[in-house]
């Protein structure tokens, strides 16, 4: 309370008279920029700042959100994102200070505080089967003692026991699993927080912005699991410190690799093998971390392909295939003491491929799509109390189609070639500054700035042709600057309560828009008892991008866009509040939050608006994207349970969401209210890992959604159109109003709800340790009971048998009836991989 | 242009593994629903679908009445089909037709009852008899047993000129084969201060030999009468083909680049001889027109369009076919026309 007073007593000083009302302003900013500093540089007596970095022991790899507390007292802190710790207190002939955190063993150091000491820390990971002990030692992160809520923390050795389809560790799904955190479809890694849809989510790797996280349609996520150190998602009461999209915040930390010594991982399963290396490059002061991951299915089938390609023709040749990769890198040199450099990478790609080929002919054909990330960043210490990272960041999401066709006359011998390239995409260059500030116990200060340089590439098209000498290239750019200016205090006013209150201002700029946003943000957590914690928040945010996504599924042609004279930014404003209340004894933690989120300005495609450019790249090139999507507003509200256990023998978590989502467009619907797809009223999931012994690891996961918001056809009719012209109207009367189709007539929007999705899915890892490295078989089952879970309807003919393309060899039966037909991905899907570590 | 067209098609080759491989082909089964209780289902009644498209150029007034067919219930689809037997690709008629409503039309306070045609399955009433006038508003009406449906279209005023249009000759080449077609477009001229919609239309007619065999393997030829398929900017059945004066009031237009080919598909073969069908040297007739039409007539066709569009995409949002049909589906729209025929 003393802190309190200085802080009063100072206000009162800075209450100068003002000199006149010219120099108003001046002496308005200058008493806020001295009130500023006067504020945090409160110097009560003898304070001394103890900070350093937090490190695993062998990797030497920088640990976030490390806990360093003083025990008994609410004096504490976390790590920072690159392991950096600062505390300023009192003079002290022996303070003992506790650095804990999430499978580590705890540390306790006693230290006399007369001077300002740099200590660097140490933490050796700890065995889950000795957690019986850990856990009565308190070590866990508590949630109670978080001004943070809303938040999710996945620890990256469990993502790697819950099992998955086809063996395949995926950080997105696991954050499905999580409360407030919905998936989309079946088998899809969208992500779908609090009501927002997966354009929503800011996904940053390292700092940079990941426009389409997503391999293979969104049946994989293209992070790969062994390359990061850390997953983190925010669904609400956002820090300042982020902006940029509505609904969360998924940040990835790649490691920076192993200091000491040379190390390895990696794996081999159904669909891919993955490898990692990371080790020192001098040792203790730099080191390496490289992470490849490649499919291999168009490796396998090439023979099978070739083969019945043979068969069926022998003149030509084809080959086709899928595959895709993805590749992280990162290096970092330690410049001296208060100075470390990083840089680090990610390149991934998604390929479709085919090859014909005839004496004469020959055809190539594909798809391409990708994102690649760099990312240098400069660590200084300014003093004890002062971090500073700068971050350059490049990011490209490109999409991109391409068509060549070399045809060989026989008679002259020329050969003549046409080429089509279809590219969309985004670029990102960024330059972020972010400083962490510790003045006190008290205050936890980050500010900085972030501007992001946006190109978009809606569509560009070069089109080439000997025969005609056509050369086109059409590019249509769109150059846009995105800026952030924030700042955010974690101060503690009061020992019950802690508060995180910031402001980012947000800025946007092209050649025809231009906007300032202010965005409050506000958390507060009381401590009601030691063990349980009060939180509320709210948070405002723009979305400055949009994504046109035709289909909801992770489609590589899904486009983003940014904000126009005809397309205004997206906002939201969110309010939550819970309990989170922490069992010390048991070891699990346990919290309720409630949320109201309103939501302006989302975007939507009109009816029967189409952007599937892959139909037809020239039409689309055309298109005007302005015209074809529609701006409404949505709300969202709902109830989140999670229990959860980090740490033991036994771990995993209870998560469940009861939630209702509502969208209303003036040109949807005809203006009514409706439910979107992805609304859900009741979501569990189920996870659990039992280490049975050291050998032996088990899981399982159970989840349960209420079924999709569809529309569906509700009757049949045929469409005549007035579409021939007969010289003489009754000479040919067969082509006049010639039927054009079978058209299905709807009921209003998403008023039919599919049936409830409920999966179980089970693995068994079996673990030895060899002489030289760590080997671990696992074996596991997806949809263990072989529920079939719908993924579509169609309506259609009872009769009406064969695939969804029609067509073919079939005939249809002149009567039946007209049914709706459930069409289901996945059946029980075993996997195994092979996986090891050394 | 034509590259473009064989980009289309060679795209297209790369959609379907695409979708294979995306979903469809990991489809792991179809399932008939037959057990979801109605209570879940939003409500679903029969309704009777019109179409009618009037014109004061026309020489009569045709109207299709047709039945919807709900989900779940006991009625049955008499859907259209095709089965594929070798090259030959046989339709089955699609129906569900309504033969005995009672129709009618009116304007300015008169009306009559259309008589039905049990031959085309459809109710007509010549113009000699009732005649269709631009600016004036019409309603339609249809009833059957308990099923009653009722539309209203203005007719527009103007019948707009065509000012000029331009025909050119063209080849397609592909893998296969070369084909030989015509391009063409049309041009005129906005009425001004008014809101006007149009449509441009054409059809290519021409004559192809189809062989047979006759008596000691003699190849005999029989003319046959053939429409070519036309496409406005590369596409068939394009929305581009119709356009609004929106923002562009009193501008001259020039409508979108529609091509058509002559070709000759088919043959016969027997003993080792084949006989290919082939174009006749009779001169191709193509016909150019501009309509001028109603909102209706526009929302309904654009919107069958992009229903097929949307359809072709299990994952696309559904695109509702529009209707101006009180009660009912379809719709009744209304056309005021100029055409030119060319002999080519």
């Amino acid at each position: 309370m003393s802190y309190l007073k200085d802080l009063n007593s100072q206000i009162q000083l800075i209450k100068f008279p003002h000199r006149g009302a010219g120099g108003f302003l001046m002496t308005r900013c200058k008493t806020l920029l001295f009130l500023f500093f006067t504020y945090f540089s409160l110097s009560a007596q003898n304070r001394y700042t103890i900070s350093g970095f937090v490190r695993e022991k062998g990797s030497q790899e920088q640990l976030i959100g490390v806990n360093i507390y003083v025990p008994n007292t609410s004096i504490g802190t976390t790590s920072n994102t690159y392991g950096f710790y600062s505390l300023t207190l009192p003079e002290s002939k022996s303070l003992m200070l506790v650095f804990s955190y999430v499978g580590y063993q705890r540390v306790e150091k006693v230290i006399e505080l007369n001077k300002n000491i740099e200590l660097n820390i140490i933490l050796e990971p700890t065995n889950e089967l000795d957690e019986v002990v850990i856990s009565a030692k308190k070590q866990d992160e508590r949630v109670s003692e978080s001004s943070q809520m809303s938040k999710i923390e996945l620890p990256i050795n469990q993502i790697k026991k819950i099992p998955t389809l086809l063996g395949e560790k995926d950080v997105l799904k696991v954050l499905q699993l999580m409360p407030g955190v919905q998936k989309g479809s079946e088998g899809q890694s969208g992500i779908y927080v609090r009501g927002g849809g997966p354009d929503q989510n800011l996904i940053i790797l390292d700092d940079a912005i990941v426009y389409n996280a997503n391999h293979l349609f969104g049946f994989f996520s293209t992070f790969n699991g062994d390359a990061l150190k850390s997953v983190e998602l925010t669904k609400g009461g956002f820090p300042a410190r982020f902006g940029g999209r509505l609904s969360s915040v998924i940040e990835l930390n790649m490691k920076d690799g192993n200091k000491e010594k040379l190390h390895g991982e990696g794996g081999i399963g159904l669909i891919s093998s993955r490898l990692t290396l990371e080790g020192p490059i001098k040792k203790n002061k730099s080191s390496f971390l490289i992470s490849a991951r490649r499919t291999y299915i168009d490796v396998l089938s090439k023979p099978f392909i070739k083969a019945a390609q043979k068969r069926e023709n022998p003149n030509v040749d084809a080959t086709g295939g899928y595959y895709f990769y993805d590749l992280n890198a990162k290096l970092n040199y330690e410049l001296g003491k208060k100075d470390k450099l990083y840089l680090s990478g990610y390149f991934g790609n998604d390929s479709f491929y085919a090859d014909v080929a005839d004496a004469t002919t020959s055809y190539n054909n594909g798809i391409n799509w990708g994102n690649n990330t760099a990312t240098l960043r400069w660590n200084h210490l300014f003093n004890q109390k002062l971090f500073s990272n700068a971050s350059l960041i490049y990011s490209r999401y490109r999409f991109g189609i391409f068509s060549k066709n070399a045809r060989t006359d026989a008679d002259t011998d020329i050969t003549s070639v046409y080429q089509l390239n279809y590219d969309s995409g985004i670029r990102d260059y960024t330059f972020k500054y972010d400083f962490d500030y510790f003045p006190s116990p008290k205050h936890a200060v980050k500010f900085g700035l972030q501007s992001i340089f946006h190109r978009f590439t809606p569509s560009a098209t070069v089109l080439k042709d000997d025969n005609i000498n056509l050369f086109e290239n059409k590019v249509d750019d769109i150059d846009v600057v995105e800026s952030g200016l924030y700042a955010e205090d974690v101060w503690s006013p009061v020992d019950k309560l802690k508060l995180n209150v910031g402001v980012r201002l947000a800025h946007y700029k092209t050649n025809n828009t231009y906007f300032l946003r202010p965005e409050p943000r506000i958390a507060l957590a009381y401590k009601l008892s030691n063990d349980l914690a009060w939180k509320a928040s709210f948070a405002q945010m723009n979305q400055f991008v949009h994504l046109l996504s035709n289909t909801g599924l992770g489609l590589p042609t899904d486009l983003w866009v940014p904000t126009t004279d005809k397309l205004a930014p997206q906002n939201s404003k969110q309010f939550a509040t819970g309990l989170a209340k922490d069992f010390d004894k048991q070891g699990f933690s346990v919290t309720l939050e409630g949320y109201y989120k309103q939501m302006n300005n989302i975007v939507n495609y009109k009816e029967g608006a189409s952007f599937l450019v892959i139909d037809n790249p020239e039409a689309a090139e055309k298109v005007e994207w302005e015209n074809n999507v529609t701006a409404g507003k949505g709300w969202s509200y709902g109830v989140e349970f999670l229990i959860q256990k980090k740490v033991g023998r036994f771990s995993g978590w209870i998560g469940y969401t009861w939630s209702k989502t509502q969208w209303q467009f003036p040109e949807l619907n005809q203006g009514r209210v409706f439910f979107p797809k992805y609304d859900r009223r009741h979501d569990l999931s189920i996870v659990g890992i039992y280490e049975l012994s050291k050998k032996i690891t088990l899981s399982a996961v159970w989840v349960y959604g209420t079924g999709n918001a569809l529309t569906i056809p509700l009757s049949e009719y045929t469409v005549y159109n007035d579409s021939s012209t007969p010289r003489n109207r009754f000479g040919d009367q067969t082509r006049l109003f010639w039927p054009s189709n079978r058209v299905n007539e709807y009921g209003e929007r998403n008023s039919f709800r599919a049936e409830p999705y409920h999966r179980l899915d089970v693995a068994i890892q079996l673990h030895k340790k060899k002489k030289h490295h760590e080997r671990t078989w696992e074996f596991g089952a997806y949809n263990l009971y072989n529920r079939k879970n719908p993924f579509f309807y169609v309506a259609g003919s009872s009769a009406d048998t064969g695939g969804i393309f029609g067509g073919g060899n079939q005939v249809l039966a002149a009567d039946n009836q007209l049914v709706l037909k459930r069409y289901s991905l996945f059946p029980i899907i075993p996997s195994f991989s092979y996986n090891f570590k050394f | 242009m034509k590259i473009i067209n064989k980009i289309i098609s060679q795209t297209k080759l790369i959609l379907i593994p695409l979708l294979g491989v995306g979903g469809l082909g990991l489809l792991s089964c179809e399932t008939i629903l037959d057990d979801i209780p109605a209570s879940r289902l939003p409500k679903i009644e029969q309704k009777l679908v019109l179409a009618s498209f009037i014109s004061p150029q026309d020489t009569a007034v045709i109207v299709r009445v047709t039945r919807s067919t709900p989900l779940f219930t006991d009625y049955l689809t008499n859907r259209g089909g095709f089965s594929v037997n070798g090259k030959d690709t046989t339709f089955f008629a699609q129906s569900n037709v309504v033969n005995d409503a009672k129709v009618t039309l009116s304007a300015d306070n008169q009306d009559v009852t259309l008589k039905y045609d049990t031959k085309n399955e459809w109710y007509f009433i010549s113009q000699k008899e009732f005649k269709i006038i631009g600016g004036k508003t019409y309603t339609l009406k249809a009833e059957s047993k308990d099923l009653k449906a009722e539309a209203t279209c203005t007719v527009p005023l103007d019948q707009i000129k065509i000012d000029s249009y331009a025909v050119d000759s063209t080849e397609e080449v592909d893998l296969f084969r070369s084909r030989k077609g015509f391009q063409f477009s049309l041009k005129w001229t906005d009425i001004k201060a008014k809101a006007n919609l149009y449509r441009v239309r054409a059809s290519l007619e021409y004559e192809i030999l189809s062989p047979r065999f006759g008596q000691g393997n003699q190849v005999i030829y029989t003319p046959l009468i053939t429409y070519s398929n036309i496409t406005w900017d590369n596409e068939f059945n394009s929305i581009k083909a119709y356009l609004s004066d929106e923002n562009v009031d009193g501008n001259k237009f020039t409508s979108p680049l529609g091509r058509a080919f002559l070709s000759a598909n088919g043959s016969v073969s027997i003993n080792g001889v084949r006989a290919e069908a082939k174009l006749s040297d009779k001169r191709p007739i193509l016909t150019l027109e501009l309509l001028n039409i109603d909102p209706n007539y526009a929302e309904y066709h654009k919107s069958i369009i992009r229903h097929e569009i949307a359809e072709d995409n299990p994952f696309a949002e559904p695109a509702p076919v529009f209707t101006n049909v009180k009660n009912g589906l379809g719709c009744f729209g209304a056309s005021n026309r100029s055409v030119v025929v060319v002999k080519l």
